[in-house]
Formats: structure tokens, sequence, C-alpha cells
């Protein structure tokens, strides 16, 4: 349900090639929906990639200002990850102590209420100006190669042990 | 402990930072509000997760069982630092079935407070098992991290095969010279009355039947059958062994019968040996008490089936295990060659032989078409043959099916032996 609102939005919001973003659409959701099916944990992220980068297009065709509601479609995209994960997880027949699952659902609650704040906070944190140039270009390019590189360790040594 | 990094994590440090880039890229900040919060919750279940320390113990309340009795394992589990995720699972193995509690489960452990789980546990077949052997599996709150440990404790349980109801035991043809239970067939020294005969000097006093003697005028004395002692080796054939769909064969029924009859021959007093003849032999030396007791069924619920093509027969048994005059109580489904052709060379040999057949016929299905159901037709025709042989050696065979009882299959070795006659094989 959370998958298909998140289809949804960038194809209301679209104006034009709404085929192309209803491809697009679908394909993260066939994406999705094989990963919680077959129990691939790979395809989950590649699913919200897609979906996010249908957000990304919708936010250009047409070029619009500022979207209000990115903080809704953040925890939107928060929830998704960790109702998957969550579901992935309880594909091993386990029986869990009664609590553990009202435990896990206030937990993912709360992940998803704090990507809403958190999200609303960065955005409200653009409306500040701090002024740009060079070399806030060249902050925000390390800070994405630090990013990457922390994605390359991790992934190192996952494969590792 | 084994700590590796679950794909959550690399998945959602990949989507900040792929979406930080993009908004870098696009110069879109909502892209960046998207992705924040996965790079958030990927730092701070970096920064939040510390090993959980557990140790885990295992404890079951018995060591010793009978087949179909449960015992109680518990589970005690400690971990210094709280873990919101813990999935603990006891391997079972083949032969023991959860009966009551939670089996793997996933609970919650709080630091520094033991938890114990109680699983109650049936003993479905008999045998030797290890427990103990249970794998633990933590996540930090935020499901980034996953810490497995295995730990492989010795918790032995012996689970003995349970009794089959037996009351009266197959009589040998000659007994040994020890006292006993068994009333000899030769005369001698004893209780049980076996005829009169007239007196002889030498003959005590209060042997004379005086009522005989008065009635016929000379002195007539009674003869008894003397109290002796058994020799009783259970023969347990473990070449191969038929198995049906619910998981019981013909060898857990075989080593059941072997357990009964041993059991009920030593609280007779009686001598009792072991040998099973398959694959691997193993025997145990004729001898009495509980303690013979508790070798022979230890021996048996370690016996399983060993493949092997090598020809083995009497010759291999070392020949202490068979003492003279001993009766051998044959178990066996009479599947193999080389068993029936064992057993044939022990009659021959001038043992007191009795084959009580652990009959695979139910664990067999005749097949589907007609060349299997005839092929099915043969082998029991052949098999039927092969009890005919026997029989025509003065050995009784007598079929015992699952379900059916024991006491009735003894029984009819006991009423053959009444009426066969004792025969020579050449």
């Amino acid at each position: 349900m959370v998958a298909a609102a998140l289809a949804v939005v960038p194809v209301a919001r679209a104006e034009r090639l709404i085929g192309l973003f209803v491809a697009l659409v679908g394909v993260g959701l066939a994406g999705f929906v094989y990963g919680l099916l077959r129990g691939r944990s790979w395809a989950v992220p590649w699913a919200v990639v897609v979906l996010g980068a249908a957000y990304a297009a919708s936010l250009f065709l047409p070029e619009r200002g500022l979207d209000r509601q990115a903080p809704l479609v953040a925890a939107g995209f928060v929830l998704l990850a960790e109702l998957s994960y969550w579901t992935l997880e309880l594909r091993v027949p386990i029986s869990p102590e009664p609590g553990m699952l009202e435990r896990r659902s206030m937990l993912i609650a709360a992940a998803t209420l704090g990507a809403l704040l958190l999200a609303s906070f960065a955005l409200a944190a653009t409306a500040v100006p701090l002024g740009g140039g060079a070399l806030a270009d060249l902050l925000g390019v390390i800070a994405a190669i630090g990013a990457l590189g922390v994605v390359a360790w991790l992934a190192q040594r996952e494969r590792a042990a | 402990v084994t700590r590796y990094a679950a794909p959550k994590l690399g998945a959602y440090v990949g989507l900040g930072a792929f979406g930080l880039l993009a908004a870098l890229v696009l110069g879109r900040p909502e892209l960046a509000a998207i992705a924040a919060p996965f790079a958030l919750i990927a730092g701070l279940g970096v920064m939040l997760a510390p090993e959980p320390r557990i140790t885990v113990s295992v404890a079951l309340d018995r060591e010793r069982a009978l087949a179909g009795d449960e015992v109680t394992a518990e589970l005690e589990l400690r971990s210094r630092r709280r873990v919101e995720h813990l999935e603990v699972v006891l391997v079972l193995p083949p032969g023991i079935e959860l009966v009551e509690g939670r089996n793997p489960v996933l609970l919650r452990l709080n630091g520094r407070e033991p938890r114990t789980l109680q699983l109650r546990l049936r003993c479905e077949r008999w045998g030797g098992y290890v427990l103990g052997d249970v794998a633990v599996r933590a996540r930090d709150p935020l499901a980034l991290f996953t810490y497995e440990r295995r730990r492989r404790e010795r918790s032995r349980l012996r689970v003995y095969p349970r009794p089959e109801e037996l009351r009266e035991l197959l009589p040998p043809l000659e007994t040994q010279v020890f006292s006993g239970n068994q009333v000899s067939r030769a005369k001698g020294e004893g209780i049980e009355f076996a005829d009169l005969r007239p007196f002889v000097p030498g003959d005590r006093v209060r042997r004379i039947n005086w009522r005989a003697s008065a009635r016929r005028r000379a002195l007539w004395v009674n003869e008894s059958h003397p109290e002796r002692n058994t020799d009783v080796i259970v023969f347990l054939d473990t070449f191969v062994e038929a198995r049906g769909g619910t998981g019981t064969g013909t060898l857990d029924m075989a080593v059941r019968a072997a357990a009964t009859l041993a059991g009920r021959y030593l609280e007779r007093k009686d001598r009792v040996g072991l040998v099973s003849f398959g694959g691997v032999l193993a025997w145990l030396l004729p001898a009495t008490g509980p303690v013979q007791l508790y070798r022979v069924v230890e021996s048996l619920i370690d016996t399983e089936i060993t493949l092997s093509y090598a020809w083995k027969d009497v010759d291999v048994i070392p020949r202490r295990t068979l003492p003279p005059k001993a009766l051998i109580l044959a178990v066996t489904p009479l599947l193999d060659e080389r068993a029936v052709a064992t057993l044939l060379d022990l009659r021959a040999r001038g043992f007191d032989l009795a084959v009580i057949e652990v009959s695979p016929v139910p664990f067999v299905e005749a097949g589907k078409d007609e060349l299997d159901r005839l092929a099915h037709r043969l082998w029991l025709m052949k098999r039927r043959a092969l009890r005919a042989q026997y029989e025509r050696v003065g050995v009784p065979v007598v079929e015992w099916q699952a379900g059916t009882p024991l006491a009735a299959r003894v029984e009819e070795v006991t009423a053959f032996r009444r009426h066969a006659r004792h025969a020579r094989v050449s």
C-alpha cells in the first residue's frame, strides 16, 4: 500500500510523459514485489531507487519550486524500506514472544516519524540563505565521495564476513 | 560471535549517498530531504550497535529416558547488554520432537538478567543423542548488524527402546549347569516332580514316595527336574532394514524386541549375550545381572545399519559369544543372504535356534504396474519358501509385524517347539 502510494505521487504530479512515469513506477513496483515474494533483499533498495528516480523526474516535468510534500515522501520511503526488510525477516519461520511484533511496529513508526521530522528540518534548512559558490560545491562533492567511500568499505566488510 | 552487516545497512548507506549526490547534481533539496533519513539511520546504527555478549547454557532434566517419554530442556540466556531482537534455536536431532515451548523463538533479553526457556521434548526414537547445539542470532534495534553465535554443548541423552509386554518366555531345549529359574528337562535334584523310579541304594529316604511304595509293595522314589539357568544369545541382524514413510523400520522393531527379550531373560537370572551381526559385528559375552542389562541396552541403542558388501558368516563371530547349549534368539528381517546363511549354519552346528522375523512386508509397497506386482508376489513366495526351509531343519520362524504383540509370536514359537522334533541337520 505504501509502495502504491509512493508510485501514485510522481504519476499524479507529472503533466507530460505520463506513460514513461507509469512504466518507471511499474518497474519499481515489480522489482519490489519480486524482492518480497522471492526473498531477495537486494531488490528493495533498487525498487526504492527507481521509485525515487520517478519522484525526482516529476520535480522537473514540469520544473517546479520547492515541493512542500517532500518530507511526507521521505517518511513514505523510510516506511516502505523498513516494512520491506521486516517482511523479509519474517520469512524465517520463528515464533515471536508476545509483545515483540508490537515493539518492532513502534520502532518502525518512530523511524518514520523521525524521518518526517528530519526531512522537514532538512527542507527548512534550504530556506536559510547561506550563499553558494565553489567552496560549497567542493564541500558537497567531498561529502558525497565520503559517503560512497563508506558504502564501499561496508560492502567489502560484508563480503569478508 | 560472528558479526556482519545486514543487507539493510548497505542499502541505507547506498540510498543515502545516492540521494545526496543526486540532490547535489540536480540541485533539488527534496532529494536531500529524502536521502537524509536513510543516511541518519545508517549512521545511528553504526554508532549504536555494541556487540552483545550472549552466553547460553543447556540443561536436560535427565540423561536417560524411554522411547515416547518427554524430557525438559532448559536454555539459560545471559547478556551483558540489552538485546532487542534475539533469535534462539535449539537444534533438535531427528528422533527428538518439540512438544511444548517455542523453538525457534524470537525474544528480548534484558542486560544482566538471565532468561530461562523451557522446552518439552518427546523422544520419538531410541538412540544416543547429543543435545545442546544452540544457535543464537542477535540484531541491533535498527536491524543493521547481525551477531551470530553457535554454542555446542554436550548434553547427552540416552533413549532406551520401550519394552514390549512379554509374560512367557521361550524355554530352551537344554539348560546350563548353574542354578536358575528354568526347570530343566533332565532329572536331578530339584522341586519340580518328574517321575517315579524304584529305590536304589544311595537314594535319600526323604525322596521315597510312601504312597506309591505302599501301593506297589516296594520302595519307589520321586524323581525331579532341577532348576537351572540358561544361556540366551540375542542375535540381531543389522545388515539391512526396511523402513517406512512414517520413520519406523524393521531395525526399530528388532531393537525393541531384542531389548525386551534380553531384559526378561535377565530378570529370570539367565545369562544373556548379544551378537549384533551386520556391516559391523558387535558382541557381548553372556553374563547375568542388572549391569548386563545396561550393557545390552547401551549396545542396542548404538546399533545402526552399516552398509557392507563383505561376505560374513558364522566364522567371524567369536566362539565365546556362543556357548554350547545356548538358546539363540535371532531377531531379523530375513532380508540379507549373509544373515540367513549364518542362522542356518548355526542350526547345523547344533545350536538351539528360534527366529523372530521382523516382517519387512508392511514397509514394502506392491507397486503400480503388473510387473511390479508380479515381482512383489514372487518376493513374498520366496520369503515363504525361506521360512519353510528353516522349519524343515526344526527352526521355528514367527513373523512379527508392527502393531501386533510380541508375546503372541513368542507363544507361537513355544507351540512349534512343543510339537516339532529336534531335528539333526547334516
